[in-house]
């Protein structure tokens, strides 16, 4: 009979996110060799300890030892496989910052959208906080949070990761919403007598999401360095293979910086961390060409 | 005036709304955080946990009897008064530990700011003027590597490299501590040699963010058409980069003094912490290690204002230096 | 007839012109294509002579403009050709050179000149500016001067000097550029739609303005447009540009009533008559051409009524006659016609 083919914004998103980006980002190499690498991450994180064996116990004779078959990175202070800490370890910062990124772009869409329909007061008040979390800096904040409140497990851990990070990202979602806000499709749905949960979900909301998407890597990174840096500092003492706290050992508490042989434990989550954040750059350099076919070459 | 009157009572009132954030944030159960300051002092000096509960609460200054509004008022009222807090680590105010460890900081970060914004500038304008040289995809590289590199994790190459590996330079402090502070060469050259690697971590850090905002800038002054009428007009060459293109270019470039401002404070934890630099940051990251509160508080406070003040002031040279920007929106 | 603004030197028109361009070729390299803006265009401005160039948008008239001063925008280059001011190849002056001969020997005024001031700068300082760096002369000689030009054309010196760019509108900043054109007294003053982006009356007021600056300088002006009535009030002399060549000039009054050149017949057809009588409007069929893959032998030829085989292959020269210039195989065929209209 007659079958009316309806227009899903979610299917057309879906549709366009697989075969044609995966194309633009294979022709920049950059972002190809960034997707390869968190990629590599990737596994590292889901599959990777599973494979590789953690042996947590102290074997003093073989500490800082230089790269071998046997430990592909070294040892630490304590004996310990480098390699394997970095694998196990890869776990929780990716997971933490996959949650903290999470959280961050609820509360930002939360607020965001919040303002942007609502306008009036509720919008001004709203946009006065977020520029006061825009003004100031992140880390101390992240740091009072980590001493006022107890630090026990990575959901806590990206929660505080979040309570700052959503500013610049609330901001650009309420714009995104006032321009669509003008636009005839809001206003034919309303004539429609839609309810706006309807209208947030089938109208808003895919519009708004590959910039959401683009801005989920970015807020990964930070998460990442924050989350480090927290670590680092021994605030978050939940987890010694975490890549921070391999930091903090090697460099607070075990006196691995001061020792030549040393230098593959510091070295290591070092690399780890700056070769995961290039990755992340290069791939989201491919993302752009990906959702803004302007900057794409030829 | 009236877009000036805004933005300054935009400025008070987030300082306000920092304030009142940071007082319910250490309060959040009241008497929880005294509690545990009763039970670590208890534990340290060697006495009761009514005693340990007198003095911390006395260290706090407020009245925990009083209900929490008053308290919060007594606050306002000590932060108004200019008293930051009391410390309980070194057992004095607030404001005797930032006058030994700001005008460090300060040092450090005025240095650091100058010199990463000028080379900034200097590699933006010559790469947007020139239009192939290999310094585009160098400093495009440099940027991207900086960019993903966490600024402790540079600090800390440095410092491993630099005073531990080669002892170029020291580990620790401000100066070299077997010497008196005075005016003359011996202190301020040790003041200088301590203070390189944090001014290069800084520095290195953030020069290529700004050569990059620079380029950005200077790419898009270029595409004017004021520019094209310059050059015809036979204007000398050297007049128009600098009149012309840098004049308008680094206009936007003031706003983001402030907010690099804000970058590094916020950074100055980790990198005076790594550099054992006795700055408000190294004594921010002690107190949070050491939980002193009191001490946490007051410095925190100061780097919202610092920061607030100067987003403030950007703001307000902006309009100076643009004249077509009318501060009435 | 004319109006009386214009005044025309007939001494002149024995001499050497004092800008001959010739068998001027500008390409634009974009991505996959190569654009011929100019397509081998020869044009010749005697001294004293208020010049038109006349055609249709995108037919080259200001990239010719730009090549005149060597100022064409990025991916385009002068490729072949000759550009001599007062016997000197232009494209032969060395960097150092051009800087100094660029505003003291051709001036030009650019379309859309509202964004030619530097924002950020008072007018006054971007004066003195233009003079300082060709000559040397002390400030308060180079305000006095400004101030007389600022008067020319018929602005208050005091109020404008002292304002920066955005203080003014419109029509005012086009004013200044005028004026600010005429600090080094240059020999040759280019406008490249100087009243386009103005409303009518503002642009009636411009024309006299430029007529009374050219009366009293004693100024050679070439002007590039698209509005024949502009042409019609105030030129001398009028060269006619279709896709990147000059494909006819003459003196103003030959062009409008003895026209040669089927493109030039239509453009006057195809505008509403400000000489003589209303006669029918009609509009030039087709399109202006592609200039990436421009058609071979003459441009017009698609479009032209009296085209045949030989206009296909065959690009016709510009040919030389009593003291115009035409460039179409069928030119006698034409002037028979409108001779005989």
């Amino acid at each position: 009979m007659n079958s009316v083919a309806v227009y899903s914004p979610w299917r057309d998103f879906w549709e366009h996110s697989l075969v044609g980006p995966l194309r633009v980002i294979y022709r920049n190499k950059r972002a190809f060799a960034g997707m390869l690498i968190l990629l590599g991450f990737l596994f590292m994180a889901t599959i990777g300890p599973e494979i590789v064996e953690l042996d947590p116990e102290y074997h003093y004779a073989e500490r800082f030892r230089p790269p071998s078959l046997e430990h592909p990175l070294g040892t630490d202070y304590v004996g310990r496989d480098v390699f394997a800490q970095l694998v196990h370890g890869s776990r929780d910062v990716l997971s933490i910052a996959f949650l903290a990124a999470f959280f961050t772009i609820l509360i930002a869409i939360a607020i965001g959208m919040l303002s942007g329909l609502q306008g009036g007061m509720v919008d001004v008040a709203l946009m006065l906080v977020t520029n006061a979390v825009l003004t100031i800096p992140s880390f101390p904040v992240m740091l009072i949070f980590a001493a006022v409140l107890r630090v026990r497990d990575p959901i806590s851990l990206a929660f505080i990761l979040s309570i700052w990070a959503w500013g610049g990202l609330a901001r650009a979602i309420r714009s995104q919403i006032l321009s669509l806000k003008e636009r005839e499709f809001i206003e034919a749905a309303r004539l429609l007598d839609l309810s706006t949960y309807h209208i947030i979900r089938n109208e808003l909301l895919p519009n708004v999401m590959p910039f959401i998407a683009i801005n989920f890597l970015t807020l990964m990174r930070n998460a990442i360095t924050a989350s480090v840096g927290l670590m680092f500092l021994g605030l978050i003492p939940f987890s010694a293979a975490n890549w921070g706290m391999m930091l903090n050992l090697a460099t607070f508490q075990s006196g691995a910086i001061y020792l030549p042989q040393g230098i593959y434990y510091v070295m290591a989550p070092m690399m780890a961390i700056i070769l995961f954040q290039l990755g992340a750059v290069f791939f989201a350099h491919g993302l752009d060409e990906v959702l803004d076919p302007r900057l794409r070459e030829g | 005036m009236l877009g000036t009157l805004k933005r300054v009572a935009i400025a008070i009132f987030t300082l306000f709304l920092v304030m009142t954030v940071t007082f319910f944030l250490i309060h959040q159960t009241p008497g929880d955080v005294i509690q545990e300051m009763a039970a670590l002092y208890a534990q340290q000096y060697g006495v009761s946990i009514e005693e340990g509960t007198r003095i911390a609460t006395s260290f706090y200054g407020y009245n925990l009897d009083e209900p929490l509004w008053a308290q919060y008022l007594d606050y306002v009222g000590r932060l108004l008064k200019g008293e930051l807090g009391y410390s309980l680590i070194y057992r004095v105010s607030v404001n005797q530990v930032i006058v030994k460890a700001l005008p460090w900081t300060v040092f450090v970060l005025s240095i650091s700011l100058l010199l990463s914004f000028s080379l900034g500038m200097i590699m933006g304008v010559t790469i947007a003027w020139k239009r192939k040289t290999i310094l585009d995809p160098l400093v495009t590289a440099y940027a991207s590597f900086t960019g993903a590199t966490p600024d402790y994790i540079t600090a800390l190459v440095l410092l491993i490299i630099f005073a531990i590996r080669l002892h170029w330079f020291p580990t620790k402090g401000a100066y070299d501590s077997a010497l008196k502070p005075a005016f003359n060469w011996p202190f301020i050259k040790s003041v200088l040699h301590h203070a390189v690697l944090p001014i290069v971590a800084y520095t290195f850090e953030n020069t290529a963010a700004w050569a990059l905002a620079m380029k950005g800038s200077a790419v898009s002054v270029l595409g004017e058409d004021y520019i094209t009428a310059a050059r015809a007009r036979g204007l000398k060459e050297r007049r128009i980069m600098f009149n012309y293109m840098g004049r308008n270019a680094i206009l936007p470039m003031v706003t983001g003094l402030a907010i690099a401002l804000g970058g590094m404070l916020g950074g100055s934890a980790l990198i005076e912490t790594i550099f054992n630099y006795p700055g408000v940051g190294w004594f921010f990251t002690n107190a949070v290690n050491r939980r002193d509160y009191g001490m946490m508080q007051g410095l925190f406070l100061l780097t919202a204002a610092a920061v607030i003040f100067a987003n403030l002031v950007a703001d307000l040279l902006y309009s100076v230096l643009d004249p077509r920007i009318k501060l009435e929106e | 007839m004319k109006p009386e603004s214009v005044w025309i030197f007939d001494t002149e028109r024995d001499k050497r012109p004092l800008l001959s361009v010739q068998d001027l070729v500008v390409e634009y390299a974009a991505r996959q294509d190569t654009v011929r803006a100019v397509d081998r265009a020869s044009l010749d401005v005697y001294a004293g002579d208020w010049m038109a160039v006349v055609g249709e948008s995108g037919c080259g008239k200001s990239t010719l403009a730009y090549a005149i001063i060597r100022q064409v925008p990025h991916p385009g280059e002068i490729k072949e050709g000759t550009i001599l001011f007062d016997g000197q190849n232009v494209l032969e002056l060395d960097r150092r050179a051009l800087r100094e001969f660029r505003w003291k020997e051709i001036a030009i005024v650019f379309q859309a000149a509202q964004n030619a001031l530097n924002p950020v700068m008072r007018i006054a300082d971007q004066m003195i500016e233009t003079v300082v760096d060709h000559e040397s002369r002390p400030r308060k000689e180079i305000l006095v001067h400004a101030s007389e030009l600022l008067r020319l054309v018929r602005l208050e010196p005091a109020r404008v000097l002292r304002a920066y760019p955005h203080e003014l509108s419109g029509g005012m900043k086009q004013r200044v550029i005028i004026a600010m054109s005429l600090l080094l007294n240059p020999r040759l003053l280019i406008l490249d739609e100087p009243t386009t982006a103005l409303d009518v009356v503002t642009q009636n007021y411009i024309l006299d303005i430029l007529a009374d600056i050219r009366k009293k300088l004693r100024l050679t002006m070439l002007l590039l447009t698209h509005d024949m009535s502009i042409v019609a009030k105030v030129s001398d002399r009028v060269g006619v540009m279709y896709a990147g060549q000059i494909v006819e000039t003459g003196r103003a009054e030959e062009i409008f009533y003895h026209p040669w050149h089927p493109y030039t017949r239509g453009l006057l057809k195809a505008a509403p008559s400000l000489i003589g009588e209303l006669g029918e409007k009609r509009p030039i069929p087709g399109f202006p051409p592609d200039m990436r893959n421009p058609p071979p032998g003459c441009r017009f030829h698609p479009r032209c009524s009296y085209a045949d085989d030989r206009c296909s292959l065959e690009e016709p020269s510009l040919e030389k006659v009593d003291g115009r210039q035409v460039a179409c195989h069928y030119w006698q065929r034409i002037r028979a016609e409108v001779d005989h209209d």
